[in-house]
């Protein structure tokens, strides 16, 4: 009403302004949501993914594969596949003698079986042809001769005294044995007042991602370069083992990641197709596709081991974790992939979630005659974590005491470091479990709902990051370029590989944020290797953490000679400038401004275009301990954590559980982008229910049974439950703005909460995975004999003993805990 | 990428005159419906078709209608055309609800009645790529001569898996066949149970079967009486499956039943996915005047059971199938007959 008398205009610093000064600025494109930047492609087919890629003249690939589960190769005709019309190239094991595999320790697969063959599905040979059919038919026209030996499919068979060994060197077909003990776990039984033991199977399982594994390859004869465009999740470990094994050099080789249909880990490594496409490419001087049929997916597999687990847990009256001793098996199929790092993490990770003063491990990778398992969502932990989230509730109903307060009274004090050298920093945990309980109405729920309904809880963890990487180098983990030229524009370089996930809008949003330029502004460019710099890929969780770090240093780089260049043509110092919108203002004189685009022109007088660079490794002391073997697996510069309640109504007439309601909270930090982070959890959640509830891949002499989405029944919209998803915000200190983990920790705590709700529900603890129909109904048939026969006892003597707990079925035969040599 | 197809011709009839000749022009050709089972079997190399005479273009083999005191339905009818159609809604709830649960949404919206009736007959040996048979040394239904389900035994029990046939079969339908030119040629009216050989090597173009080479599907009939909503009869599909879509039944059960005063007057039942062919459950009419209660369930299990002869043919573990034809007895009976739910769910209860 008033009209300002002074011609001196007053400057009036709000909250936000002041803020910004300060450097407490609200952000601007991270912590809300954000759709994925390539949402729109995917969405309207405009994708392209590695099958989708057309050249003029490309051939097909096909690949024959080893009807026989073990067999010595004692010849390969191919004479009459090279006289086919249409065939243009024929290889076999000869085309290379160089072994690849993803761990240095366990490189010894070739892109096509060599003098044998150790799973039925092995790569033996390959056709390039003008067309699929006349690959095929090629295929048929190869003639081997095998010399066929015993073949295992169970591990406690193939490591049984006096059998055949797969591999040279692998005594007993034991790829690795895993012992340690930390703390003095006797002492710890022995303090406790009870003490339970039990054994948990849970099958294989493979990731079923939607885009099968495909491969293009380019060779060039004038150059003697190729290029290949692959479905991969890590093209860094891929450039390097195709340049092994065609024995060139990677400055040869460019490779490109398109788009990735998912991965789920089974595209963590070098996979022996794109080995075979490149070599066919040389082969037939020419392009070739090779896409894998569903069927091959499944061979190809990688997936999670069947894993038996006895697990030993002592704890006092009030609750609190003494010891615990765990013993796996596990089998690892006919290679070693990532086995060593499985075994590995189903020890390591049995620690960081809670405080467990004593614990003792014995892990077996057994090598068998079925397709060779790898990384799987949630690497190693899935199936240690069914037995003991399961074993935790199983106790605490002996000790007559709430699922709720057994987790919280065996909490971790954090920071610290666990017993065995495993460096945990932010843990949202405890939040976790009070949000999952307050949202969800345990305590209202749990044990009162009526026959049939049930309520269970169960907690998670996950590393955001493998700490070492799989070849020790001390080159960056990550490393982030930015590009800014003429248009104005800036290009995020990443060899970080999108596959789904959303690593791409990640980096985009933390350099935005941290440049303070809006979205529009960003290209984001990933994994071409002759582009983009080298990244260790998209596994263990590592993305956010690692390349966001080295997003948000190469942005602050950016940032600074942008704010230079303003500051110069504004005659400030740069501390005096904000950029609001697209335009630079000075923070005491709001009228004098610059607009980005002079900016840019400024920045680039005299330097011409801008690079940056910003690189992450983890802190050392995050890298696990040096002083037992084994100890770089497990480690991380973070942990995310997860409580998740699920409700099911069990059917006992069938067995079959229907989820009705989960309700998940997950730490990752600080949500980045609450949207992904949602989406990653829900997918985790989905992810784990698939598991739990009825997944399972069976073999039959050695064959999958089920090598096809029909009857490997994964779960279709109609099992989805509703999934009510909270975000727990811990602010990791080493974490971009806070952040860790969000894609996989959610997983592993499905499982053990839905056995405890069947508990909750009908009284029967399931201890074979997955809970399907006919487990759940063997359990219930089982529960029902042992309820008979306790009451014709008690009816005929006096003194029946107690018919004991009710267990799914007969516990499986007693792990063998062999001293192996290795 | 999906295997490759064998190369062939495929032909395109407007009429069913049309397709009959080209059916008889080129013997071991197929006919390609919906194409939804059909086409996974031939990537698979079940079928090496050198001619494949499509019927995407006959229209007089589409519809349902109600004519001369009967229900008919065209062969090349959509299961969603079924699942949703008033008329089949009115008389035929049973075939209504069993097309409904057939597959998915988009399956439903491809696949036909006739299809689905002639359905390959399905074996855990059998529908497995070319690589997955040859590593497992074959089977007799397709490039083999042994049975892994039975070893040693010269039968094939590879298991019909359609949904449709059981509930038509509670409803005594009849078919409409014509043959090509030649021995089979002319139309043929068969009672649906006379349909199915006992073997599962039964199969679509192949023998011994209850269709002859050549011959097409035209329509299914039936009697109107049998299916009047005044006439007191209710009736159910139960269907056992891991997933609430897309998956073939583990075990499906066909229920119809005429009560009066507590007590059961008539009832048919039919099962699918459990023998080669579906199965009407044998031996129910001595239940006609018996009380419903829990006795009468525990017989029905009974009688379910000895007609229903799971084998390992299935993904599904056999003992665990053999266990749900009961289970799907009482889900029937809970279902068709209300106040037996109560006691069926007391009885199962643990605790």
């Amino acid at each position: 009403m008033n009209k300002p008398k002074e011609t001196r205009k007053q400057v009036k610093i709000g909250q936000e302004r002041l803020a910004a000064v300060l450097g407490h600025k609200q952000h601007q494109f991270i912590g809300k949501p954000m759709p994925l930047i390539d949402g729109l492609e995917k969405t309207t087919g405009r994708g392209q993914y590695s099958a989708d890629l057309r050249f003029p003249d490309a051939l097909v690939g096909r690949i024959l594969r080893s009807p026989h589960a073990h067999a010595r190769i004692v010849s390969i005709d191919v004479s009459a596949a090279e006289a086919m019309p249409g065939v243009r190239a024929v290889i076999t094991g000869e085309e290379s003698d160089v072994p690849f595999g993803v761990l240095p320790l366990a490189r010894y697969e070739y892109a096509l079986a060599r003098d044998k063959v150790r799973y039925k599905g092995e790569s033996v040979a390959a056709v390039a042809a003008v067309d699929a059919w006349t690959a095929e038919k090629a295929l048929d026209a190869i003639v081997v001769e095998y010399d066929p030996l015993p073949a295992y499919f169970d591990p406690f068979e193939a490591m049984a005294e006096g059998a055949e060994t797969l591999h040279e060197k692998r005594e007993r077909n034991i790829e690795r044995e895993v012992d340690t003990e930390f703390g003095d776990v006797e002492a710890g039984f022995a303090a406790s007042d009870v003490v339970l033991e039990d054994s948990f199977h849970a099958p294989e399982v493979t990731h079923a991602q939607m885009e099968p594994h495909a491969a293009v390859a380019r060779w060039d004869s004038f150059y003697e370069r190729l290029d290949i465009w692959c479905s991969t999740q890590v093209p860094y470990y891929v450039h390097m083992a195709v340049a092994s094994v065609m024995k060139l050099d990677m400055s040869q080789i460019r490779l490109v990641k398109p788009m990735v249909g998912g991965g789920f880990g089974c595209k963590t490594e070098a996979m022996s197709y794109e080995l075979v496409c490149g070599l066919l490419a040389r082969k037939a001087k020419a392009t070739v596709n090779v896409v894998l049929s569903r069927e091959e997916v499944f061979l190809a597999h990688r997936g999670r081991p069947a894993t038996w687990t006895k697990l030993k847990m002592g704890v006092t009256r009030d609750g609190r974790i003494q010891a615990v001793s765990a013993e796996v098996v596990q089998r690892g199929g006919a290679y070693g992939s990532y086995g060593i790092v499985t075994i590995l993490y189903a020890g390591a990770l049995l620690n960081a979630i809670y405080h467990i003063p004593n614990v003792r491990y014995h892990g077996l990778r057994v090598l068998t005659n079925t397709p060779a398992n790898g990384a799987m969502r949630g690497h190693g932990t899935v199936d240690m974590r069914f037995a003991f989230e399961c074993m935790m509730d199983m106790v605490a109903k002996k000790l007559g005491m709430d699922p709720v307060n057994i987790r919280r009274v065996n909490l971790l004090e954090t920071p610290s470091m666990t017993i065995n050298d495993l460096m945990v920093n932010s843990y949202g945990y405890p939040e976790c479990i009070d949000k999952v309980v307050a949202a969800s109405k345990f305590g209202e729920k749990r044990g009162k709902l009526p026959f049939g309904k049930g309520i269970g809880i169960a907690g998670s963890h996950y590393v955001s990051g493998a700490a070492k990487p799989v070849n020790r180098s001390n080159m960056p983990q990550a490393t982030v370029t930015l590009k800014l030229d003429t248009d104005a524009s800036i290009t995020v370089f990443t060899g970080a590989a999108e596959i789904g996930q959303g690593s791409s809008t990640m980096v985009m949003q933390v350099a935005a944020e941290v440049i303070g330029l809006p979205p529009s502004r960003f290209r984001v460019v990933a994994s071409d290797s002759a582009i983009t710099p080298k990244d260790n890929g998209s596994y263990s969780s590592r993305v956010t953490l690692y390349v966001g770090n080295a997003a948000i240093q190469a942005a602050q780089r950016m940032r600074d000679l942008l704010y230079q260049a303003a500051a110069r043509g504004l005659n400030v110092f740069p501390n005096d400038l904000e950029l609001v919108g697209e335009t630079f203002r000075v923070i005491a004189d709001p009228e004098k401004t610059l607009a980005f685009n002079e900016a840019v022109e400024l920045a680039l007088e005299y330097e011409g275009t801008l690079i940056t660079k910003g690189i992450y490794s983890p802190p050392k002391i995050a890298q696990g301990g040096a002083n037992y073997r084994g100890a770089g697996v497990g480690a991380s510069p973070a942990f995310s954590y997860s409580a998740q309640a699920v409700e099911v109504e069990v059917d006992v007439n069938t067995g079959h559980v229907a989820v009705k309601k989960v309700t998940v909270a997950h730490d990752c930090g600080f949500a980045l982008n609450p949207l992904a982070v949602e989406g990653q959890v829900e997918g985790s959640v989905w992810m784990g229910m698939a598991q739990g509830r009825q997944e399972e891949t069976q073999y039959e002499n050695g064959l999958p049974l089920a090598p096809n989405l029909l009857d490997y029944r994964f779960p279709t919209i109609m099992e989805s439950p509703d999934i009510e998803t909270i975000i727990v915000e811990s602010n990791e200190s080493g974490g971009p703005f806070g952040a860790k983990e969000a894609g996989e920790g959610s997983l592993s705590s499905f499982l053990p909460a839905m056995a405890n709700a069947i508990e909750d529900a009908i009284g029967v603890r399931v201890l074979d995975l997955p809970l399907s129909p006919e487990n759940v109904h063997a359990a219930i048939e089982q529960a029902r004999k042992a309820k008979a026969q306790a009451a014709a006892q008690a009816a005929g003597k006096t003194t029946a003993q107690a018919a004991g707990k009710t267990t799914a079925q007969a516990t499986p035969e007693p792990i063998p805990t062999p001293k192996a040599t290795r | 990428m999906t295997y490759a197809m064998h190369p062939f011709t495929l032909h395109h009839p407007r009429s069913v005159e049309e397709a009959l000749s080209m059916a008889a022009d080129h013997p071991g050709a197929l006919y390609l419906a919906g194409g939804t089972d059909l086409m996974v079997n031939l990537r698979k190399r079940l079928h090496e078709p050198h001619h494949v005479v499509s019927l995407a273009g006959i229209d007089e083999l589409r519809g349902v209608a109600l004519e001369g005191g009967q229900l008919t339905i065209g062969a090349l009818t959509t299961i969603g055309e079924l699942a949703n159609h008033p008329l089949v809604l009115e008389h035929l709830p049973v075939l209504a609800g069993a097309a409904a649960l057939v597959a998915g949404p988009t399956l439903r919206g491809m696949g036909t009645l006739g299809g689905n009736l002639c359905l390959d007959t399905r074996c855990r040996y059998y529908n497995q790529s070319h690589f997955w048979r040859q590593a497992n040394d074959f089977c007799l239904k397709k490039d083999g001569d042994v049975c892994h389900v039975a070893p040693g035994g010269s039968f094939c029990w590879a298991t019909y898996s359609g949904d449709t046939a059981p509930a038509l079969l509670a409803y005594d339908a009849e078919l409409d066949l014509a043959g090509p030119e030649g021995e089979n040629s002319g139309e043929r009216t068969v009672a649906l149970n006379d349909f199915y050989g006992p073997d599962g090597r039964w199969s679509i173009g192949e023998e011994p079967g209850g269709r002859r080479p050549g011959e097409l599907l035209l329509r299914v009939r039936m009697p109107l009486p049998e299916s009047d909503p005044e006439s007191g009869w209710e009736g159910c599909y139960e269907k056992l499956r891991v997933r609430d879509s897309i998956d073939f039944p583990q075990l499906g059960l066909a229920t119809r039943l005429l009560r009066r005063d507590g007590k059961l007057e008539a009832i048919r039942m039919a099962l699918t996915a459990v023998n080669p062919r579906p199965m009407v459950v044998a031996g129910l009419e001595e239940f006609s005047g018996r009380v419903l209660d829990l006795a009468l369930v525990d017989d029905l299990k009974r009688k379910a059971n000895k007609t229903g002869k799971p084998m390992r043919t299935a993904v599904a573990d056999t003992a665990y199938r053999r266990t749900m034809i009961g289970a799907l007895v009482e889900k029937a009976i809970e279902r068709l007959v209300p106040e037996l739910a109560e006691p069926l769910a007391e009885r199962r209860r643990l605790d």
